[in-house]
């Protein structure tokens, strides 16, 4: 006999409860691939990134640069994630292997592009050494040069197995020559994925201009806010997976009446979260017959937010 | 509670000298005041909930001689202003400053970088209480946002807002307010973490670190124009219509004054000026009478209001002497004083109110008790002539030499004893004679000065007369004095002497063109040319004098010696030591600036035994911020001064003959007091931005500023618990 369902809150990842917010990574957690929901321009971007892949047969001659732009929490993170994912695949199907470096924690912009350029060369070098994609004492001249990215990165390319290729997952940057430096820097064998906050249309537009040489031109996707439908997509998506575990319905009216205020998927996902994890804590009418109202909603933003603003939800 | 005026409790300051965090100084309602009341009034009534754009702005001038209480009015009005309902930031500014780079990094510092950044968070949350009030959900949030009940930072990371969305529409905003680019990208930083004290430095007139030029700021604010368009983002960012930016810039005429300009300078100043009456906040300009005339006429014309602050009457220091004595005793009298004497000490001090309370704190002293005399008046009018014929004498050289004229000292043109002239100066065309006296109180000076006229004439026929008062002109005597030195005696005083022989000789030069008809007049238009071209080197040379620290050292030392300091050392055998209050007082001063002390222990390091040893890093970058080597400069000197003065009343109280000060004891600490307070005020005042006291709640200005007013009360503690008696 099949154990009886348990109360699962329908916002949060299998196995991921504690991290509501965590971005989706298939490259990382195949599983994943199944979460995610065509809201936001998301889907369309994506689109768009395969159809300028293609088969990769680029990749012979030299390498790229993805850059994403959007607000913040609008999931930029886990549409550059999705892209890395569909590029492993496809890489597989030409017989290459993709070493995912992901360095998107690292140099802050409180440093100058140099700075922060030089730090990144270090940070993958190590990287790449730790993963023993380097070989150790052929290392050795790549080491001199990382503090020359441009002369670095060319190095790169020839020390790599012939079956590898480098896929970076670059800091946030705000500034668009960086951007451009990095779209130089794409040579054989790297591709480069880049996210930002703060730039949007008209930096796209700049990186194009100050990329036009560049053999193989960068992939500038944009993320939206929330389109009309997206909240009761998402909603739908989530609410709709009853094989889970037991929770709560929530009602198209309430769902409504969310979609004027939660503007991005993280307000969305982080509110949503909450407000079951919130009644789910509680012990009581926790179950599919049960429903998540307007009220409850507002009783929780009252509870976390008002009542004691120091209480983290 | 009313307690007995009594000859010990002297309600008469021995400096009044404005201080700038005083809140409790009498004010004597002068028809300057009342006007500057009425402007700051206008400028504070709250604008209409429901109006449209921003209250209207205002352009003050405030001019007036020295002494004539400019100072004292622009911090009554700080204070007066501090205490509006309306949230305002006033900054009053002690002008010390050659130019308007200065005074933009001053302000910068004086406002801090917590204010700047709160003006900055304050727009933030109106942009993100704005985008959550759009829904119920999110409605009460907003409110409580913009009661400042909620950190917005707290609030987008809980919340997950979109920040940078918001940031952007801050970043618009500001950009609408400030209408400058490299602030708008500046201040937004201020939003993300990590770029505040690169921001800051940058606000502080540092070059951009090259992160903050890969942001979009270009340049650092070292141009006149590029800190005039400065203040004005300061004015933009602090006024509006719901608060109120207050700027008031005492000694304005010192950064006015028309030098070697760039040509970019007086439009930035009129847009300025623009800004401050389109923005809601208030400029009040105060300097000397002739401030206005260094002004181009379109910058005149937006100034929308002069006032000018002229010499106390009778009545006037009749009041004030009731007011300080009520706020001393809680009694308002005119006693020890009389209404003659008051006329008298008013008329001997030229309506002055600097000279006037001085007086009066003397003869408040002298009358032990009983009433102040018209001779009493006299003898301390006479003591208290601003300085000794060597140092007007020295002056008046000084000046001959930096015009570069020919002149001879103590000329002799007979055989009579007083056949003798002080200065002689030659023109080709003639010369003039420049005569040194003291005070000129009664008939008898008068006639005295006459006979020395007429024998000067008799000897030395077409030459001109200048006589150089050292000390006071009765206002009875002046009218007979300018008959015989026409067009008037020169009453010495030592910040403008250069400028008052300058406009005199040129009269003289003219007057000789014209009784010298016959002469070539052409040598005589050369020379007046001669006389304004070196005006301008007279200036140049006076702004380098003052900013060459190493100079105001050497000036310094002289000055501290003459105040009879023998060695470096405090006496070892002392009979008598300073009160531990009244050390406590030095210490704290020198404590304050105790990372000046550390840089004294430095630089004995740097040359020491150990000097092998290479300097600390840490020290060499604070060297090569600018904001922080200036503040280093003045504050050694002031270090230095602060010292030299507990030296002196260290060995002040050493040197006391009985258990209490006599008065002449009392004067001598006074005046030891006086000079500190003329030093202090003549050089950079420490503030403490780059060379934080070690304690940051400490109020340099007070510690240090307050001084010699802290020093003077803690003797009179001293004094009325009995001195050095039993206790």
């Amino acid at each position: 006999m099949a154990p009886p369902k348990a109360e699962v809150n329908p916002f949060l990842l299998p196995g991921w409860e504690s991290s509501p917010l965590r971005p989706l990574c298939p490259w990382e957690r195949p599983e994943d691939e199944g979460y995610y929901v065509p809201i936001n321009h998301t889907a369309e971007a994506y689109e768009e990134f395969t159809a300028q892949m293609g088969a990769l047969r680029w990749l012979d001659s030299g390498g790229r640069l993805t850059l994403v732009t959007g607000d913040s929490g609008c999931g930029k993170t886990s549409l550059v994630n999705r892209c890395v994912g569909w590029l492993l695949r496809a890489l597989q199907e030409r017989y290459q292997r993709g070493v995912v470096v992901d360095l998107s924690l690292g140099p802050k912009t409180r440093q100058s592009v140099d700075e922060r350029m030089a730090g990144v060369c270090a940070l993958l070098f190590d990287r790449l050494l730790q993963e023993k994609v380097l070989d150790g004492e052929r290392a050795a001249a790549l080491r001199e040069r990382l503090a020359q990215p441009e002369r670095f990165y060319r190095y790169l390319a020839g020390e790599l197995p012939d079956e590898v290729v480098l896929v970076v997952l670059l800091p946030a940057t705000d500034l668009v020559d960086e951007v451009v430096s990095y779209a130089h820097l794409a040579g054989r064998k790297t591709l480069f994925f880049t996210e930002s906050s703060y730039l949007d249309e008209r930096h796209a537009h700049l990186v194009r201009q100050g990329t036009a040489k560049v053999p193989i031109p960068p992939v500038a996707l944009r993320v939206g806010s929330l389109r009309t439908g997206d909240v009761a997509r998402f909603a739908a998506d989530r609410l709709g997976r009853h094989d889970r575990g037991h929770f709560p319905t929530m009602s198209a009216t309430t769902v409504r009446s969310m979609a004027g205020p939660l503007r991005s998927i993280a307000m969305l996902q982080r509110v949503l979260s909450g407000v079951y994890e919130d009644r789910k804590n509680r012990g009581d009418r926790y179950s599919d017959t049960d429903e998540i109202t307007f009220a409850d909603i507002t009783e929780y933003f009252y509870d976390r937010f008002l009542r004691d603003p120091g209480t983290a939800p | 509670m009313t307690r007995p005026p009594n000859a010990e409790e002297n309600p008469f300051s021995p400096l009044a000298i404005a201080r700038v965090n005083a809140t409790d100084e009498v004010t004597v309602e002068t028809d300057a005041v009342r006007a500057a009341a009425a402007e700051l009034a206008a400028f504070l009534t709250p604008t209409a909930p429901d109006g449209d754009g921003l209250p209207p702005g205002n352009v003050v001038a405030v001019v007036g001689d020295y002494g004539t209480g400019k100072s004292h009015l622009a911090t009554w009005l700080r204070n007066r202003a501090a205490g509006s309902p309306l949230p305002i930031v006033a900054v009053y500014l002690e002008s010390m400053s050659a130019n308007f780079i200065s005074v933009y990094r001053r302000v910068v510092a004086q406002l801090g970088k917590e204010s700047v950044r709160s003006r900055v968070v304050e727009t933030y949350k109106d942009v993100i209480a704005g985008h959550l009030a759009g829904s119920d959900l999110f409605r009460a949030l907003a409110s409580r946002l913009r009661a400042d009940d909620l950190d917005p930072f707290d609030m987008i990371e809980r919340l997950r807002l979109p920040e940078s969305e918001l940031q952007r529409i801050t970043a618009e905003r500001l950009a609408r307010v400030t209408q400058n680019d490299a602030f708008t990208i500046a201040l937004t930083l201020l939003l993300r973490g990590g770029f505040d004290e690169m921001v800051w430095e940058w606000l502080n007139g540092a070059q951009p670190d090259k992160v903050l030029t890969e942001q979009g700021i270009p340049a650092a604010i070292d141009t006149e124009a590029a800190a005039l368009e400065a203040l004005g983002v300061l004015a933009l960012l602090y006024g509006g219509r719901q608060r109120r930016f207050l700027l008031l810039l005492d000694e304005a005429d010192k950064v006015l004054v028309s030098r070697d300009r760039d040509s970019d300078f007086v439009p930035a100043l009129k847009q300025l000026l623009q800004v401050f009456v389109a923005s809601g906040a208030m400029l009040v300009l105060v300097g000397l009478p002739d401030m206005q005339s260094e002004l181009t006429e379109d910058v005149r014309l937006r100034i929308s209001r002069t006032i000018t602050t002229r010499g106390l009457t009778g009545d006037d220091v009749r009041a004030l002497i009731g007011d300080l004595q009520h706020r001393q005793f809680n009694t308002r009298r005119l006693a020890p004083f009389t209404a003659e004497t008051v006329d008298y000490l008013t008329a001997l001090a030229d309506g002055n109110p600097r000279r006037i309370i001085r007086m009066c704190h003397h003869l408040y002293r002298r009358a032990s008790g009983g009433a102040v005399s018209m001779a009493m008046v006299r003898e301390v009018a006479l003591e208290l002539a601003p300085t000794g014929g060597a140092t007007v004498a020295t002056r008046v050289r000084q000046f001959f030499d930096a015009q570069g004229w020919d002149y001879r000292t103590r000329y002799r043109y007979g055989n009579q004893d007083d056949a003798v002239v002080d200065f002689l100066v030659t023109f080709d065309g003639g010369g003039c004679a420049v005569l040194l006296c003291g005070s000129v109180l009664g008939d008898e000076d008068v006639r005295r000065l006459t006979r020395r006229a007429t024998a000067v004439r008799g000897g030395l026929p077409g030459v001109e007369l200048l006589l150089v008062v050292d000390g006071v002109v009765a206002e009875a005597m002046a009218a007979a004095l300018a008959d015989v030195f026409p067009p008037r005696p020169l009453v010495f005083s030592p910040e403008n002497i250069g400028e008052d022989l300058l406009s005199l000789f040129d009269a003289k030069v003219k007057r000789l063109r014209a009784v010298n008809e016959a002469g070539d007049a052409s040598v005589l238009r050369d020379r007046v040319e001669q006389v304004v071209r070196q005006q301008a080197q007279l200036f140049t040379a006076i702004d380098q004098l003052t900013a060459g620290l190493a100079d105001n050292a050497r000036y310094l030392e002289g000055l501290v010696t003459a105040q009879r300091v023998p060695d470096d050392a405090v006496p070892a055998q002392r009979a008598r030591e300073m009160p531990e209050a009244v050390d406590r007082l030095f210490r704290a001063a020198l404590g304050a600036m105790d990372r000046t002390e550390e840089w004294h222990e430095v630089l004995a390091a740097a040359f020491g035994p150990d000097a092998a040893r290479a300097l600390d890093q840490k020290y060499l970058n604070e060297l090569r911020v600018v904001r922080f080597r200036e503040e280093l400069a003045g504050s050694v000197l002031v270090v230095d001064v602060v010292r030299r003065l507990r030296k002196a009343v260290a060995e002040w109280f050493g040197g006391l003959a009985g258990d209490l000060p006599s008065t002449a004891e009392r004067d001598r600490l006074d005046m030891l007091m006086l000079n500190y307070e003329e030093l202090r005020t003549s050089l950079p005042s420490p503030r403490g931005d780059a060379l934080p006291p070690p304690d940051g709640q400490v109020d340099l200005r007070e510690t240090v500023g307050g001084l010699a007013q802290l020093l003077l009360d803690a003797v009179n503690r001293w004094s009325e618990q009995g001195g050095f008696g039993p206790r």
